[in-house]
């Protein structure tokens, strides 16, 4: 029965991938295709509900077993049900001013966070191997991050910075991206072509 | 579409059609034939989970932001292959790794994934692996997200924490946690500042097109091998494209045009 499942599957996945594909370069079977795209943007919205289910279902069972971390879950299950119990009364202000005083200065505490974690990670990349690769990283982090100075002496320092931006760092950008493109195009292809590994399990 | 645009994104996907489905047939034959070059993380992402499995500690992988059903559905296909490879190891210790997510769509799929890896090392009992897949909220910079799977490495004890998926810069505050916490680690993203804080910060960092090889190089599916040597044969594509491109344009500068003049007359675009 498993294998009826997946065969079956495998085939509406095939088909609505190629006519989906074929769609979109092509322009034929556009009514299709775009049903299709109704249908996982339809699909997409109902789980954020699984979410929610996944979220209370992992927290209430830390909450009841006591695990580690458990007084965390309980603020959370708590904010949880404030939120809704505020958006249920109505209480927009309420709800409003959780969001903007509480996560937006959390959120900010840690992007605040971030520029250490940052820099701290470029000077253990040095600490910890000492490479070709490591010393360019540093020397151009050097350069770039004091070359953004707002002093008249450092004008060279400033030109390099601009050329490394505009030279360097942006081929280095664009081969990484022409990867990750082709990597997702093969995958595409395997999914479309029924040779991923989830199909044969 | 650009007609330009539209015939080089017909031209690129005919080549992976054909080099998936004639390569992986020619890899089923002749496998030693088709060496693939050696990925530190990869090589070194067994050890660290029989580590972690003697330590009697937990494993995280988290595919941050990726899920199906937009432009990152490739990329979670990828990261899942990572989670099922790890998965698959980590059930000899009788354990599934901790999974975070921020994308509601990767749920269900990383849940069939830690069942089939269970399943297929014999099948531990129903529900194992329930708590083990947890989802919080991205919000607009995915902050959040990171300070939440920072408390779930605490809590899970992980040894080896994997951050694979969509991630931009917020990728320094689980791995800052990861290294105070003396646990090993390993991160890729699809975004290139997460790419930047992976290779300056993880222990292992895998870079642009590594992630999608995961298959190839944990696994043993002539599939996934083929899906590499596609993607090489497409990147040889490219750089031929390149130089190419550089060719005619310092020979027009040189001769006035006529490089392109003599290419557009054999292509039948000359005057």
């Amino acid at each position: 029965m498993r294998r009826l499942y997946a065969v079956t599957a495998t085939a509406i996945v095939i088909a609505v991938g190629l006519m989906t594909l074929v769609g979109l370069l092509t322009g034929f079977f556009g009514g299709l295709s775009s049903l299709a795209l109704q249908i996982a943007l339809v699909t997409t919205g109902l789980t954020l509900l699984i979410g929610v289910l996944n979220l209370l279902n992992v927290h209430i069972r830390r909450v009841l077993g006591r695990q580690r971390g458990a007084l965390y879950s309980l603020v959370l299950l708590i904010s949880f049900l404030l939120v809704i119990a505020l958006w249920l009364l109505g209480e927009d202000d309420a709800n409003r001013a959780l969001v903007q005083d509480a996560q937006r200065s959390v959120e900010a505490a840690l992007a605040a966070l971030l520029v250490f974690a940052l820099v701290y990670g470029a000077y253990r990349l040095m600490r910890q191997r000492v490479t070709w690769a490591a010393v360019l990283f540093t020397a151009a982090l050097l350069i770039v991050l004091v070359g953004a100075l707002p002093f008249e002496g450092l004008g060279i320092l400033a030109g390099v910075r601009d050329w490394m931006l505009q030279v360097p760092a942006s081929a280095g950008a664009r081969g990484l991206l022409i990867g990750i493109a082709l990597g997702v195009i093969v995958t595409a292809v395997r999914v479309i072509i029924g040779q991923d590994r989830a199909y044969r399990e | 579409m650009d007609p330009t645009v539209q015939t080089f994104s017909i031209l690129i996907i005919v080549i992976a059609f054909a080099t998936l489905a004639i390569g992986s047939q020619f890899v089923r034959r002749k496998r030693a034939a088709f060496p693939i070059r050696a990925i530190s993380g990869y090589q070194a992402l067994p050890g660290q989970i029989g580590l972690a499995i003697e330590k009697g500690q937990g494993l995280h992988v988290s595919l941050g932001s990726s899920g199906l059903g937009g432009p990152s559905s490739a990329t979670a296909l990828a990261a899942n292959e990572l989670l099922y490879q790890i998965s698959l190891r980590s059930s000899v210790g009788g354990t599934a790794p901790a999974v975070t997510m921020s994308e509601t769509t990767a749920i269900p799929m990383a849940y069939g994934t830690l069942q089939a890896a269970l399943r297929k090392r014999g099948a531990a009992p129903r529900g194992a692996f329930d708590p083990a897949v947890q989802w919080y909220a991205g919000g607009a910079r995915s902050l959040a997200f990171a300070g939440a799977i920072t408390g779930v490495m605490a809590n899970e004890r992980s040894a080896f924490n994997v951050f694979a998926g969509g991630f931009g810069t917020e990728l320094a505050l689980p791995l800052l946690a990861s290294q105070r916490a003396r646990a090993a680690s390993m991160a890729t993203s699809d975004q290139l500042e997460g790419q930047a804080v992976a290779y300056a910060m993880a222990d292992q960092a895998l870079l642009g097109e590594e992630v999608y090889a995961a298959g190839a190089y944990l696994g043993d599916s002539a599939a996934a091998l083929g899906g590499v040597i596609a993607q090489d044969l497409l990147r040889g594509v490219i750089i031929a494209f390149l130089i190419l491109t550089v060719i005619v344009t310092v020979g027009d500068a040189l001769s006035n045009g006529t490089i392109s003049g003599l290419l557009g007359g054999l292509l039948g675009g000359g005057s």
